[in-house]
């Protein structure tokens, strides 16, 4: 025989001896899974301990399993003691299972991502699990966490899945500077990346940040440190609390499991304005005289006889027109149409963005190692046309032990990236009178004409064209709108990038106290991109279209070692010693060229297309930290815990001479219920106090104060390059201290009715100091800005978590919590020896955003009406309200006062019904363009006294005056107006007022730009609103089958879901935005009065699940 | 235990050796792409650079700062009416405010460097401070002319109070104050030039750091006493200022040796684009002009041009598109609509592309012969000398007709094509001209009228701050404008407002002048 048929016996035999045994020695046990209230429990797991064979129990609890005899079951089911039960002879089997006490043992991930048991822990953290996160298929992970974090708020910027997403904890900790935490995945520090989509002429496309690669798919938990104790070992990143992100990993798990998640969605445009429906472009002819008949149109001459036959508007950017007849008007595109309102012409700008998300994850664990291996391909669309964003995210996190003493942890992260054409700002239609799309006008006329036949951009009126019988010569063009449009058409910008988040952590035990934990990690990314912008005039008429290319590298190298002592000093004393270091750089720069002087060859893309010299760019950075930590825990009968912990680290953002600091904190914890007998419906208590100090340094770079060098090359024959150095307008400070955040805390944490009823309070307290800001000063004193140490700001508040399950049987059960975080903002001192701070002067001197003491920050201020002697409103000669230029008062304060969430989850059999809603009580914003779009007549706010219908007062015009009547016409024959209103109030001469207003004026010129030196009778005041809402954010509904029908197709688990995001509001204040258009930044104050970066969305998706 | 202090040894030691030390934090502080230390000759350069793009016509200046106002206020273009067009926008005001007080800033950083030497070195570098505050005044006389009272002497000084910036908010300087200062200097400096001397040593890296006249000294004193006789014509009608203007003026026409003036088109003073690929370019004039129809001829300049066959009309000018060669201007007194209609329609002329806009490399002007020669005559003509007044009347009129071939000889573009050049019996048949001919003009305020005339055309949209100055100092030309019926500022205004910064972060100082701070406020010096 040869060795083949040997083998093949052997293989026979070992085959054959398998079954055998399995036939021989099995045996059936069936039973039931209940809690302790006798209701079944479904899809419990029934393992038998020690292999891999398991089921699931069924929608009574039951199950049946076949297992070796004298082994043993375990049972584990979410939110319950996991429980060993031995089979020995018995074959049906009850099992009663005990809800978990689960703070008890609950194990939560803490600073530097050392596991510390829930209880232990003395400060308030928020732990949210994975399946929070998927539900609805956010595309990210932080624009899941609306409203399921007491004390967190999030603020996504409009436009889809590539805009940026904010995160604010407890308030606002910075005046000016940054307000993100801290985001750590895995135990490493990764880019996280600040921007600012709110200024237009530096970056018309809008941005989005770090966070938004973490696929929401892979993350196991977050954990989010609030308070500065919490967070006191990550020092002076603490101060804007932080965010810990476990990812998924083999752990828990037994043998070899795969997860298939797959969704899709999609987002549409949302919340836009209340266009009016019912006049067009113009203006009375009282008002303005642009040479319209008593109708308000003008005519053209179409067919070239010389008469002016064709009815036009006029070319007005206020719409306070003819109204809406539908006879033959003639467009800015040359179409006579019907003369009436276009609906939904400005949402036809924007695409429906679609979204999808496939995930695949193997899991497989074993004795000596658990690995988990992802990959995630996403894809997302913007709003904006042309938008879309490919991720391929692969992501693998193991373990492996070797021996007793050591294990390795390693965790690669990597994301491969193409964005094509970020989201273009609206900014210029929105912030901009001449770029607002009024009522007879329509995106698809501009899609249709932004470019000629030829394919080159838009002519105007006589300038030169290959197509001059194509040029756009008719009243109501918006050639804003058309730049746009050629913009987001033929200007592509297209985003190349990798990232590695990877980490490799060594652990230790060295002896039996002492363990040794040594982690190196990165967080690379490097992007390439290019941008091509098409030639827009042919050649013979000159050089046009760009191309550029850039690179951009940035590195993360991270590193620590955690030398940790355990003792258990007599058996209810334990003691633990951990001391380490922790070193931290990052490296960035960025090259680009790109043409200079246009294209040479039309639409040839290429640097060597260059005109002249191309231009180049490049720019780097290095920043530098490090901290030396050590913590002392102590516990008492596993009731009493205290932890103390110090920090002294440095940066290089500060003067090297004086850059050192050090972060102490204390905490400590008290389980009541284990410390004293209490009544039984108290299943558990937990009591907690802590204090502690984090910080904040100023930004790369801006406290060194040196000079910018740069060459202008040879300016003459035979001369030398010119050097020049000048001195930048934001001015420096070698002597800037850092910030600090003082906080203490108290906190309860309680479970009643064994755990049917949850409560967790907490009240904080912070005060932080040396307030870092570039303080705005006026250019006259020699520079812009200067970097200061500003004054101190506290935030105090209370945040209130209550969830329960309000009923449960054996079918139903329904879930529900709520939590609410208020956070009070006071600014205590400012060094500059005033009483305010001024953050922003808007559109000049019309409105201010300030910080007073006493007071909270972001104090908007605005112009009252001028009142006279006795207190009457004074009103001008043109019927409106003065305003009075020498004062201004407080209209409202941007902070909320209040944010928080309300979940609910239903559960029938297989059925789920998942509903989040989340709300905000307070905050001002100051939404200017909404208001702007009043003054150009187009919202339906402006129609108000347009017309007697519409509560006109009547009125004929003589010797510059209105003067009311109800004839006909005025006594001279006076054409009579019927769109007047008299404001109440005083005349300056202190007489009741009765000059007479036109709507037109009145709305053109209250909600025009501009402060009382521009505009004296433009009301600021009205621009600032309250932003409270309601809003429904989530709902999901979704269906698992049959743990058995799952069974026969291999599976353990399939569920199905539809969902929805954005999806509407309860309540709401602001009528004519959502409530986070204004969103445009990750500072603050970026955020307060912007609605110019893209339209908000509604989101709707389907989902599928399955684990096998 | 022995195992675990082995173990705490290596950790210990590899913390030690892979920790960060001092020189990494000491090296990651400042931005590599900064220097700490200057010299007085880089921060001269970068004073005189840092407000080139005032200079050198460029998109912001033109297109936001230029386009809503003063090109407006001297009808130097045709435009569209548009309500609250005679308020000057916040964006473009702010822009140029800045704009001065960060070069003002540069100027004070450069007195810094500058005194921090010893009296040696002070020596050897004098003339970059001579040539500095020349320059300094000539734009500061500017600003001055667009506000009134500006912050000067207490200006700037961030940098030399150390960052102390409550210390550093400036008061306001009378406007008078400030150019009785500016006339003293300049004075004082005209004297120096005469008897300074340069070392060799010193002079090559003058030279290199001069863009303005390329290390030529006798260039500077012509610049210095040309700006003097600016100033004091620009004063000469206050009455604080009456003799001393007539006195100085005439000191300086009667000693051409001793204050040498720019005399001829070749000693024009202005920074010459010689290297597209520079910082030095106005590659954006085309965009700042051309934009929004920002290059329209206004109805009154094309309308004595075309009268009195004006030799500068070709090259200054281009007929529209669809005007069959013709030169129209916008009237400023039509409807809008018939306006829009008219723009539409490409009758109107436009600023000659190739000469103006498209030049890339169009020089950024500072001081230039014609003017010289109008305000020469100007200074005749009130010494009661018609003659001499005559005279350089005549010549400032053959100078600026040279002057906008000499820029059309400059161009890159030839979207226009050549014109014919002007010659001199042209140029003599434009001076007999009725509504140009000195001779015919019986009264001197008839004169005035002409040289007023002249003045308006010559700077167009090329010197327009200028213009507008003498616009409102001469009353003259005398324009009509739409009133507009939709804001209080019917007609156009006699100055700018203060940057909105001002009111708002210095607020104690602007305080004193805020009672002025009104477009009705004249300035001192426009008396009439």
């Amino acid at each position: 025989m040869n060795t083949k048929k040997h083998l093949f016996l052997l293989f026979l035999i070992l085959l054959g001896s398998n079954t055998m045994l399995l036939a021989q020695v099995k045996k059936t046990v069936t039973g039931v899974v209940r809690d302790n209230g006798g209701v079944g429990l479904i899809n419990a797991t029934v393992t038998e301990k020690g292999t891999t064979n398991r089921v699931l129990t069924d929608q009574e609890g039951n199950f049946s399993i076949k297992v070796n005899p004298k082994s043993t079951l375990t049972i584990s089911y979410i939110g319950f003691t996991t429980k060993d039960m031995a089979v020995g002879e018995q074959s049906n089997i009850a099992i009663a299972m005990d809800v978990a006490s689960n703070a008890l043992n609950e194990v939560v991930v803490t600073s530097l991502g050392i596991s510390k048991k829930q209880k232990a822990l003395g400060y308030a953290t928020t732990t949210i699990k994975a399946e929070e996160l998927t539900k609805t298929g956010s595309p990210n992970f932080a624009a899941a966490l609306y409203g399921k974090a007491p004390g967190v708020r999030i603020g996504a910027t409009p436009g889809g899945a590539t805009s940026a997403v904010n995160i604010t904890i407890r308030g606002i900790n910075s005046i000016t500077g940054k307000n993100q935490p801290l985001i750590i995945l895995d135990g490493v520090p990764i880019r996280e990346g600040e921007v600012k989509n709110n200024d237009y002429w530096g970056d018309q496309r809008l941005r989005g940040n770090g966070l938004l690669d973490i696929n929401p798919e892979d993350i196991d938990n977050i954990s989010i440190l609030k308070g500065a104790s919490a967070a006191a070992l990550y020092g002076s990143e603490a101060v804007n609390g932080v965010v810990l992100i476990t990812t998924k990993s083999g752990k828990g798990k037994k043998g070899f499991s795969v997860d298939v998640n797959t969704n899709y969605s999609f987002d549409k445009v949302a919340y836009l304005p209340r266009y009016q429906n019912v006049r067009g472009a113009g203006a009375p002819l009282n008002i303005s005289n642009g040479g319209q008949d008593d109708a308000g149109f003008v005519y053209v001459d179409l067919d070239g006889d010389g008469i002016k036959e064709t009815r036009s508007i006029l070319g007005y950017s206020i719409n306070f027109g003819p109204k809406f007849d539908g006879k033959p008007t003639i467009s800015w595109d040359g179409v006579v149409r019907p003369y009436e309102a276009q609906m939904d012409n400005y949402a036809g700008l924007f695409q429906t963005a679609q979204n999808s998300s496939v995930n695949v994850a193997l899991t497989h664990s074993s004795e000596n190692s658990n690995v988990r291996f992802s990959l995630t391909r996403q894809s997302n669309e913007g709003v904006s046309l042309g938008a879309a964003n490919t991720k391929n995210i692969a992501n693998m996190n193991s373990t492996f032990r070797m021996g007793k003493k050591f294990s390795t942890d390693l965790m690669i992260n990597y994301i491969n990236q193409e964005t094509k054409n970020r989201p273009y700002s609206i900014d210029r239609l929105m912030n901009n009178f001449t770029g607002m799309m009024g009522r007879f006008d329509n995106a698809d006329w501009y899609l249709n004409k932004y470019k000629t036949s030829k394919g080159y951009r838009y002519v105007r009126g006589t300038n030169q064209s290959l197509t001059p019988a194509e040029n756009i010569i008719y009243n109501g063009f918006k050639g804003d709108i058309a730049d746009y449009v050629w913009r987001i058409k033929e200007h592509n910008e297209n985003e190349k990038s990798n990232r590695v988040i990877a980490s490799l952590t060594n652990h230790w035990q060295i002896v039996n106290d002492l363990k040794l934990r040594a982690r190196v990690a990165t967080d690379f990314t490097s992007q390439r991109t290019e941008t091509k912008q098409s030639t827009e005039i042919p050649l013979s008429f000159g050089n046009s279209g760009y191309f550029a290319m850039q690179s951009y590298l940035n590195t993360i190298v991270y590193g620590d070692v955690l030398l940790t002592y355990t003792k258990k000093i007599t058996p209810d004393l334990e003691l633990n010693v951990m001391g380490g270091y922790t070193a931290n750089k990052e490296t960035g720069s960025t090259i680009s060229r790109s043409t200079n002087g246009g294209l040479s060859t039309e639409n040839l893309f290429d640097i060597a297309a260059s005109m002249n010299t191309p231009n180049s760019s490049s720019s780097r950075y290095s920043l530098v930290k490090d901290a030396f930590i050590g913590t002392l825990n102590g516990s008492f009968k596993d009731y009493l815990f205290l932890e103390g912990t110090v920090r002294r680290d440095r940066t290089s953002t500060m003067n090297p001479n004086n850059n050192s600091f050090v972060y102490p904190s204390v905490n400590s914890s008290f389980i009541f219920t284990e410390a004293f007998n209490l009544p039984t419906f108290i299943t558990y208590g937990k009591l907690r106090g802590s204090w502690g100090i984090v910080g904040n340094y100023p930004d790369l770079y801006s406290a060194n104060i040196a000079y910018d060098q740069n060459t202008l090359g040879v300016q003459q024959v035979g001369g030398q390059p010119v050097l020049y150095t000048t001195l930048s307008s934001t001015f420096g400070n070698d002597l800037i201290k850092p910030e600090q955040k003082h906080e203490f805390e108290f906190g309860l944490e309680a479970k009643f009715l064994n755990n049917r009823l949850g409560l967790e309070l907490s009240y904080y307290n912070a005060q932080i100091r040396d307030q870092i800001l570039p303080l705005t000063i006026p250019s006259t004193s020699g520079a812009k800005s200067v970097l200061t140490n500003i004054g101190t700001l506290r935030n105090k508040g209370i945040e209130i978590a209550v969830n329960g399950t309000p009923f449960r049987s054996k079918n139903f059960t329904w879930e529900a919590g709520i939590n609410v975080a208020f956070n009070k903002n006071v600014v205590e001192k400012l060094a500059t020896g005033s009483n305010e701070l001024l953050h922003a002067d808007y559109d000049g001197n019309a409105a201010q955003l300030k910080s007073v003491v006493g007071e909270s920050m972001g104090d908007f201020y605005a112009h009252p009406v001028a009142r006279g002697k006795d207190g009457g409103l004074i009103v001008d000669p043109n019927g409106l309200y003065k305003v009075d230029p020498n004062s201004m008062v407080k209209i409202g304060n941007a902070m909320p006062k209040a944010v928080g969430g309300i979940f609910n989850t239903f559960t029938y059999k297989g059925i789920s019904l998942d509903v989040l809603v989340d709300f905000r009580i307070g905050g001002y914003v100051m939404p200017t363009a909404i208001n702007w779009m009043i003054s150009r007549g187009l919202l339906e706010e402006s129609v108000k006294y347009m017309d007697a219908e519409h509560g006109g007062l009547s009125y004929y015009e003589a010797g510059g005056k209105r003067i009311q009547t109800s004839a006909a016409q005025g006594p001279n024959g006076e054409k009579v107006y019927h769109d007047g209103l008299i404001q109440e109030g005083v005349k300056l001469d202190g007489t009741k007022n009765d000059y007479v207003a036109s709507a037109a004026d009145y709305y053109w010129t209250v909600y025009n730009w501009g402060g009382p030196q521009y505009s004296p009778n433009t009301r600021y005041e009205l621009y600032i609103k309250k932003n409270s809402y309601v809003k429904m954010r989530e709902v999901s509904l979704s269906y698992s089958i049959l743990p058995k029908v799952a069974k026969a197709i291999g599976a353990t688990k399939i569920q199905a879901s539809v969902f929805g995001r954005n999806l509407f509001y309860i309540y709401r204040t602001l009528k004519d935005l959502d409530a986070e258009q204004t969103t445009a930044g990750s500072r603050w104050f970026q955020s307060l009065t912007n609605v110019g970066t893209n339209p908000s969305t509604r989101s709707f998706g389907v989902m599928l699940r399955a684990s096998f | 235990m022995k195992k675990i202090l082995f173990v705490l040894s290596i950790v210990a030691l590899t913390v030690g050796f892979a920790a960060c030390k001092k020189a990494d934090f000491e090296e990651s502080y400042a931005d590599p792409s900064k220097i700490s230390v200057t010299s007085v000759e880089k921060q001269f350069a970068g004073f005189l650079t840092s407000n080139r793009w005032y200079v050198l016509p460029d998109y912001w200046n033109y297109f936001v700062v230029l386009r809503t106002t003063v090109t407006h206020y001297t009808q130097a273009v045709g435009w569209v009416n548009s309500p609250n067009q005679y308020v000057p926008g916040y964006a473009g005001i702010d822009a140029r405010w800045d704009n001065y007080y960060n070069f003002l800033a540069q100027y004070r950083e450069l007195e810094n460097v500058y005194s921090q030497l010893s009296a040696d070195d002070q020596k050897d570098r004098r003339i970059y401070m001579i040539a500095a505050t020349i320059y300094l005044y000539d734009h500061t006389q500017k600003i001055v002319d667009l506000h009134g009272d500006i912050p000067l002497t207490e200006a700037g000084k961030l940098s030399a109070n150390g960052g102390d910036y409550a210390k550093s908010l400036p008061k306001y300087d009378n406007a008078e104050t400030i150019y009785t200062k500016m006339l003293d200097e300049l004075k004082a400096m005209a004297e120096e030039l005469n008897t300074i001397t340069v070392k060799d040593a010193f002079k090559t890296g003058f030279k290199t750091q001069d863009i303005v006249n390329n290390g030529d000294i006798t260039l500077w004193k012509r610049y210095c006493n040309s700006l003097r006789l600016r100033i004091l014509t620009r004063v000469s009608g206050a009455a604080a200022f009456q003799t001393r203007a007539a006195t100085e003026t005439a000191a300086i026409l009667a000693s051409p040796a001793t204050y040498p003036v720019v005399s001829s088109n070749a000693e024009n003073v202005q920074i010459d684009v010689f290297n597209l690929s520079t910082e030095i370019h106005s590659k954006n004039f085309k965009s700042g002009l051309e934009d929004w129809d920002g290059n329209l001829a206004g109805k009154a300049m094309i309308d004595h041009m075309k009268t009195n066959a004006d030799p500068r009309l070709r090259v200054m000018f281009e007929p529209g598109a669809n005007a069959g060669g013709a030169y129209n201007g916008l009237d400023p007194l039509a409807t809008s609509s018939a306006q829009t209609t008219l723009v539409a329609g490409g009758t109107i002329s436009i600023y000659n592309r190739s000469t103006l806009s498209r030049n890339q490399y169009f020089p950024g002007l500072l001081i230039n012969a014609a003017e010289v020669s109008f305000l020469a005559s100007e200074a005749y003509l009130n010494a009661g000398n018609d003659a001499a007044a005559k005279a350089a009347y005549n010549d400032g009129i053959s100078k600026s007709v040279k002057y906008y071939y000499l820029l059309r000889s400059l161009t890159n573009d030839n979207t226009s094509p050549v014109a014919a050049p002007a010659t001199d019996s042209e140029i003599a048949l434009y001076i007999a001209k009725p509504a140009v001919n000195w001779d015919l003009a019986t009264t001197k305020a008839d004169k005035i009228k002409l040289l007023a005339t002249q003045k308006w055309i010559h700077y167009s949209v090329v010197q327009p701050v200028e213009s507008w100055s003498e616009i409102r100092r001469l009353d003259a030309p005398v324009f009509n404008f739409e009133t507009d019926i939709a804001n209080n500022q019917k007609q156009p205004p006699f100055r700018w407002l203060y940057a909105s910064s001002e009111q708002t972060y210095n607020t104690a100082n602007y305080a004193t002048v805020k009672s002025k701070d009104n477009l009705a406020t004249k300035l001192f010096w426009d008396v009439k």
